[in-house]
């Protein structure tokens, strides 16, 4: 005899009424049950010579019968006193379902059966369902967990890492701005803290360069100052007695006394000379020398700087003549700075002619359409190629006889270079020995970008 | 010309004042500072007052200022005479009412030269 306590057969039988019951259920409701048979376990009710009742078209009835021959069936089938009693008990209690609340209440105990059943047959499904279940759960609490970690340490990492590394980015790009003024250094014990340190001390003492720097510029400012004025002032009086002394027989002078004061007189004009350079390439280099840009036709301005030059030019019987271009040329330049160099070029070119040499200056607009470029060339005797690069350094004089003869400071060509690279300009010499030399400077306009390389330019 | 020359070295005062005398043929009157040369122009009459930049108690600036704001000295023409040739200064000068600038060291003729085309300026715009 088949025991119903236990294992699949309870299981198949719980499960079996349950779902009939369900079923009456249903068709209690009007709703209505498809196929009766199809919702019966066939091996079950095979194996246990249940009989089935066919479906007809009033399932309720059916219903109620197939429930009724169940239970006649159960109990003939099963004998054992446990069983028996578990089928008298549901027995009893479906007599006695006359309600809808009855029945659902049946059909909870049913299923608190098949509950049972379930657990027992089939353990470790269950357990897994269970702990399917209880993955989930804790795949949820994982999640959620993860979630407030991953916030809670969001904010931390923004607090103590993000927020201060933004901070002393900001210090640093303030720094880098020029503000070397820093504000108070944040104390934590932590990485970001020791970086901002080392920062702090780097920044103390590009800090304390840069006013080193500064003092240092304050120095030559300063002393660019005093030295334009305690340099000058004694030699207005030498150069101012010398002259009066001198001044169209003024004073009775012995004339080898005269030879000897105009010497005094011409080496003075000399050192005011010298002096006005270096205090001029000292402010050109200590960036003192603004530039007054303005358009200026050049031609003008080359024509003065050869009216300076007349006195030089009679002297050393060398002859000068512009060769002009045909048509207007403009060039924004500061007039009295490049009219200097002009001056300079010339005085060289002229000191280096020979007599009765000729000198030729010409201006004219640079291929390039955007700058213009003005050329000094003479006929003497050239430059000696290795000398050429060094043209334009200070204090630099070439061999020749005749330089001596007229003496220049030595800064001529630096100032020259540097005015006309405050220009934005290039300047520069071609030479051959024996034929002459050609200095030439280019001028751009102001918004343009001149190129390194100098095309050919003579 | 009776010039006011109002300059502190007193070796440059000196060669001014003999050069402008012995070349230039003028009468000259000569103070130390700004002050002295501010008071000299209030009491005395002059054609053309020449001042240096830097002087003690007053410099060549504010005593400029004073003459051009003063009904009775505005009109004298004033020279700045100094060693400071750098182009704010001497625009500094204009500023305050100043009709010319002479850069020392100077040559006696070049001095004389350079007062006489000043002067000679002021008389012609004043004319006009």
């Amino acid at each position: 005899m088949l025991v119903l306590i236990s294992g699949g057969n309870a299981f198949i039988f719980w499960n079996t009424l349950h779902q009939l019951i369900e079923s009456y259920q249903a068709a209690a409701r009007g709703q209505k049950v498809v196929s009766l048979a199809g919702d019966l376990e066939r091996s079950f009710f095979e194996e246990n010579k249940l009989r089935v009742v066919e479906g007809s078209d009033d399932n309720l009835n059916n219903l109620r019968k197939q429930i009724r021959t169940l239970f006649k069936d159960l109990r003939s089938n099963f004998s054992d006193k446990e069983s028996i009693k578990q089928i008298r008990s549901i027995e009893e209690e479906w007599r006695g379902a006359h309600d809808e609340s009855a029945t659902h209440r049946l059909l909870r105990n049913t299923k608190n059966f098949v509950s049972n059943q379930e657990k027992i047959l089939y353990p470790l499904q269950h357990s897994a369902d269970t702990a399917t279940s209880a993955l989930s759960g804790f795949l949820i609490l994982y999640l959620v967990v993860f979630l407030v970690t991953v916030i809670i340490l969001g904010q931390f990492m923004k607090r103590r890492v993000f927020y201060p590394l933004a901070r002393l980015s900001e210090k640093m790009k303030n720094f880098q701005a020029g503000h070397f003024q820093l504000p108070p250094q944040t104390q934590n014990n932590d990485e970001i803290s020791d970086l901002e340190a080392q920062f702090y001390d780097m920044a103390g003492r590009v800090g304390d360069t840069v006013s080193d720097l500064k003092e240092i510029d304050k120095a030559k400012t300063d002393f660019i100052s005093i030295a334009s004025h305690e340099l000058r002032t004694p030699m207005t009086a030498v150069k101012g007695s010398l002259s009066l002394i001198l001044s169209d027989d003024l004073y009775k002078v012995d004339p080898e006394l005269k030879e000897l004061l105009a010497i005094a007189e011409k080496e003075t004009d000399r050192l005011i000379r010298l002096i006005n350079d270096i205090l001029d390439l000292t402010k050109m280099e200590t960036k003192q020398l603004p530039l007054d840009r303005k358009p200026h036709l050049l031609g003008e301005v080359v024509k003065e700087a050869l009216d300076g030059v007349k006195g030089l030019l009679e002297v050393t019987k060398v002859s000068a003549k512009i060769i002009e271009p045909g048509y207007p040329v403009k060039a924004s330049i500061d007039r009295d700075r490049i009219q200097q160099v002009i001056t300079n070029l010339l005085s060289n070119a002229i000191k280096f002619s020979p007599p009765h040499g000729m000198v030729e200056i010409s201006y004219d607009t640079y291929p390039d359409g955007k700058s213009a470029i003005v050329k000094v060339r003479d006929k003497g005797s050239g430059i000696k190629p290795e000398d050429l690069s060094h043209m334009f350094e200070k204090f630099r004089s070439t061999d020749s006889g005749r330089s001596k003869v007229i003496k220049g400071t030595g800064l001529g060509l630096p100032i020259c270079k540097a005015l006309v690279e405050q220009h934005g300009g290039q300047i520069g010499v071609k030479s051959v020995l024996g034929e002459g030399s050609t200095f030439y400077f280019i001028i751009p306009d102001p918004q343009f970008d001149l190129k390194k390389t100098v095309k050919e330019a003579a | 010309m009776k010039i006011l020359l109002a300059e502190d070295d007193p070796s440059i005062k000196i060669i001014a004042k003999l050069t402008l005398q012995r070349v230039g043929g003028h009468e000259v009157v000569t103070s130390e500072n700004g002050k002295e040369a501010y008071e000299k122009a209030l009491s005395e009459k002059f054609d053309l007052i020449i001042l240096d930049h830097m002087m003690p108690i007053m410099d060549g600036l504010e005593t400029c200022q004073k003459l051009k704001n003063n009904p009775e000295t505005k009109m004298i023409p004033v020279i700045f005479m100094t060693a400071k040739n750098q182009k704010t200064d001497i625009e500094a000068g204009f500023k305050v009412g100043a009709t010319g600038y002479i850069v020392k060291p100077f040559d006696a003729k070049e001095l004389c030269a350079e007062i006489q085309k000043i002067y000679s300026k002021h008389l012609w715009s004043k004319a006009s």
